[in-house]
């Protein structure tokens, strides 16, 4: 190559990079309003602080995740099955196997007058004038044109009216028969409006959607949605997607929207997605923050798709306004990847904090929190993969007889073609098909339903037992101090301690004894959310040979010297104090008594040593006050001759460490050794 | 204060920014500084992932409001700036996501995105070539420039965001470079034959 060709050099590059790259800076104007806004929500907060949640969150852990027994405790946290059926991944045509519990309407079945107006084009040209007749005398009813294979029951069920309507309506007697062509009267029944629930809105899910004169975007725009606004539904979804709303609100006149950028809820429709079970989504800890609702929700992951909550509402108890409220923001919290192993088991499971703004200064009235819809829409450039992989065995498992072809466009979407098609169907018919099998397989449908109201724990709880014993207070603020100081994240936590049981501490797996004294070398991977994402537990005798290994991550828990494997369910690191803090409330709460006194070792003080003191044992925690750091943790029987050491822990090693040492790395397969 | 800030990095002195959270963990006015000092980082990112002006102000709003919320949870140990690039990462694809534009044509759900964000900004002859290279990189690797060169973000931060090690991101890095180096010498080649 020509010399004065090989002009790029590396710093060269990396220069222009940063030139391209610094190429965009916001405007002023903005940097200054968003400082502004900052500056509100910061100063409403600093008026409201909210409440600690990860300590919160430790507490509810509970004896399930009582600290620090080793191996024994981690054990009490595997085991939770995640998937109580199997699938294979990938292939929605297997989704209709999901057994499901949860299918119950949002809201009221459609109304009778839908199946009427599809029906009134059956009637023939000399209906109109006998029609308007017998609507003139009585009002609501319609004609009805008798085709080949009626019967009254499926005429009544056909309108929702009754049989004896029909019969009454007509003058029929039991020996009439009906023949094609007869027309009927039909009365239909005038549902009564009920204002507090109407019978279907639409939300917004963008800001900024349109509102269109006519169902395509080649017509006028008449307004405008923000975020969350809502309009009631005023008939069907078009087959190629366009909803119509009632709009100005209250006037009658109709306006469609795009169905993408709204949430129907309305169970008149053809529902779209796959149904999927009860236990599919959980929601914990809801909390209110100045005008907006927050509350975690977790969901399992069915395959490796990109999933999200793709609506949930609000609903709530306010009779004078539309009572409910679309999530404006979501956060991810944690996710643990799909993955299935050979038996076909699959884990996985994504949590966010979905966000609902609430009127300035209201109150949530009996919230209920409705998970609607789950999503994976294809990531950037795979869509042609998801239409050929997915859209069309689910199509051809449908019978449409349709076939499709993707071209990729770009590096972004694809575009998708039917190829052929049956001859009686129509090229949009048959585009709408595939646009109905295309959301069936990036959607899975609930509702989940989640009372919020009984979820909401009384606040009071918490700082009425720190009132009354200051002590408890004082512990759980040392151990939010060294959750500050050192389980902070992400990064790798180290935890190394000796323990002593008088009594032997059990058997391994393979029923050895282990031994009364023995070393626990701990490492615990925290992500952002100081979820615990990998660990390396080894237990090891005075002599440092391994007496078990035992590493969690992607989901699994293995012990790698007795080979066995469990799912583990993503949980959060706790305090690591050893259970001390729940055995002190928990004392507390029965009249248990605790005291705190300061602790000498050769004459040197060394920290403050809280204990409880029961009828039968004493427990003794200590603690280095300026940093919240435990030292050890001991458990004393009490005999009338004295106290007898029952148990010792003694905390070696407690810090943050940037990477473990090789050695430990080694033992996480996935991590190359540096 | 020694302030040993390189020249590509967007990272406070370790100390300032420990000092700066834990103030605005007490008082979330504080919050200021630390939004002073992203906001521009924060935006470029956005911007050219997102590739215009209304859309990235509406994210980078919603960055720095899940962060000031967020911050009474998030607990310091040197990567703030990970942990704020990754709100950024995910508003941005949830951004995506859920935001659709209306059908561009009868067959629904094909949503298009601008393809090269980068050339919108540029008259500089040179750079439109180069970010018509970048712009055919696989999304992963822009993802890579975007951290390094738009949000300037320290190898180990990228490493912490990205949960890989510093080492095998700044092998990703250069690799990359190399490839785009490589590029632009066949291209340029291929336009003075």
């Amino acid at each position: 190559m020509d010399e004065k060709h090989k002009s790029v050099s590396d710093s060269e590059l990396e220069g222009r990079l940063s030139r391209l790259y610094r190429s965009a800076s916001p405007e002023p104007g903005f940097a200054r309003r968003l400082e502004r806004k900052l500056d509100e929500r910061a100063s409403q907060m600093a008026g409201n602080q909210p409440p600690a949640r990860r300590s919160t969150w430790w507490n509810a852990l509970g004896n399930a995740a009582r600290w620090g027994w080793g191996l024994a405790s981690m054990a009490l946290l595997v085991a939770v099955i995640l998937f109580a059926f199997s699938m294979l991944p990938g292939h929605p045509s297997a989704l209709p196997l999901i057994v499901t519990t949860q299918e119950i309407a949002l809201t009221a079945p459609p109304l009778p007058q839908t199946a009427a107006a599809e029906n009134l084009t059956e009637t023939p040209p000399s209906a109109p004038s006998a029609a308007a007749q017998i609507t003139a005398t009585i009002p609501g009813a319609t004609v009805y044109t008798v085709l080949e294979g009626d019967t009254v029951l499926s005429i009544a069920e056909k309108f929702g009216v009754s049989i004896a309507s029909i019969f009454e309506l007509n003058q029929l007697g039991t020996g009439d028969v009906l023949y094609p062509g007869r027309q009927l009267r039909i009365l239909l029944s005038t549902p009564t409006p009920v204002p507090a629930e109407p019978q279907a809105y639409v939300i917004a899910r963008n800001a900024q959607v349109n509102l269109r004169a006519g169902p395509s975007t080649q017509h006028d725009i008449l307004g405008m949605l923000d975020i969350g606004d809502k309009l009631l539904k005023n008939g069907d979804v078009t087959p190629d997607g366009w909803v119509p709303v009632e709009y100005p609100q209250g006037s009658g006149e109709t306006a469609y929207v795009w169905v993408e950028l709204v949430i129907v809820l309305d169970s008149g429709d053809a529902q779209q997605g796959i149904p999927a079970p009860a236990d599919w989504v959980r929601a914990s800890n809801p909390r209110t923050l100045d005008d907006r609702l927050l509350v975690d929700v977790c969901f399992n992951l069915i395959d490796e798709g990109d999933w999200i909550v793709r609506d949930a509402v609000l609903r709530l108890d306010q009779p004078d306004v539309i009572p409910l409220i679309a999530y404006d923001s979501s956060t991810l919290i944690s996710i643990r990847p799909f993955t299935s192993d050979s038996e076909g088991a699959h884990t996985g499971e994504r949590c966010d904090v979905l966000e609902f703004p609430l009127e300035p200064g209201a109150v949530p009235a009996n919230p209920v929190l409705s998970v609607l819809s789950l999503e994976a829409y294809p990531r950037e450039g795979q869509d042609c993969e998801m239409y050929m992989e997915k859209v069309q065995p689910l199509l051809t498992a449908r019978d449409t007889g349709i076939l499709i072809a993707c071209e990729p466009v770009s590096h972004a979407s694809g575009n998708v073609t039917v190829v052929s098609r049956p001859d009686d169907m129509s090229l949009e018919a048959a585009q709408a098909l595939v646009y109905q099998a295309f959301q069936d397989t990036i959607t899975l449908r609930g509702p989940w339903d989640f009372d919020l109201s009984q979820m909401l724990v009384p606040g009071d709880e918490l700082p009425d037992l720190e009132e009354q014993y200051p002590l408890l207070g004082e512990l759980r603020a040392l151990n939010l101090l060294r959750s500050k100081n050192f389980l902070s994240i992400p990064g790798w936590v180290h935890l190394q301690y000796r323990a002593m049981y008088q009594q032997s501490g059990g058997t391994l797996p393979d029923g050895t004894q282990i031994p009364a004294e023995y070393r626990m070398d701990e490492w615990y991977e925290l992500d952002e959310m100081g979820r615990i994402t990998r660990t390396v537990a080894r237990m090891l005798d005075l002599s440092g040979e391994p007496l078990q290994v035992s590493v969690l991550q992607e989901g699994e828990f293995t012990n790698y010297t007795f080979e066995e494997t469990n799912p583990q369910e993503v949980f959060y690191l706790p305090p690591l104090d050893f259970g001390f803090t729940d055995l002190a409330e928990n004392a507390l709460k029965t009249g248990k008594s605790f005291d705190k006194q300061p602790l000498y070792v050769d004459g040197s003080y060394v920290g403050d040593q809280y204990a409880i003191q029961d009828d039968e044992v004493r427990w003794e925690s200590v603690y280095d006050p300026a940093t919240g750091k435990q030292l050890n943790f001991l458990t004393w029987q009490v005999l009338p001759e004295g106290l007898q050491l029952i148990s010792s822990v003694v905390i070696e090693t407690l810090e943050n460490v940037t990477t473990p040492p090789a050695e430990i790395l080694d033992l996480l397969a996935s991590e190359p050794s540096p | 204060m020694a302030k040993q800030i390189l020249a590509t990095s967007t990272s406070l002195a370790e100390e300032d920014e420990a000092g700066i959270l834990a103030a605005c963990q007490a008082d979330p006015a504080a919050f200021t500084s630390l939004y002073h000092h992203y906001v521009a980082a924060v935006y470029r990112y956005v911007y050219f992932r997102v590739g215009n002006q209304v859309e990235a102000e509406d994210l980078v709003s919603q960055v720095f409001l899940a962060a000031l919320e967020g911050l009474p949870n998030y607990n310091h140990r040197g990567f703030f700036a990970a942990w704020l690039f990754g709100i950024a990462r995910r508003k941005v694809v949830d951004h995506y996501r859920r935001a659709r534009p209306e059908p561009l044509d009868g067959l629904a759900g094909a949503a298009t995105v601008d393809p090269d964000p980068l050339s919108q900004l540029i008259a500089d002859e040179e750079l439109t070539h180069l970010s018509g290279v970048i712009a055919r990189q696989p999304e992963a690797d822009q993802e890579l420039l975007r951290l390094r060169y738009a949000a300037g973000l320290s190898f180990d931060q990228m490493a912490a965001l990205l949960r890989r090690s510093p080492a095998a991101v700044k092998m990703s890095l250069y690799r990359l470079l190399s490839r785009l180096e490589k590029q632009l010498e066949r291209e340029s080649h291929g336009r003075e034959t």
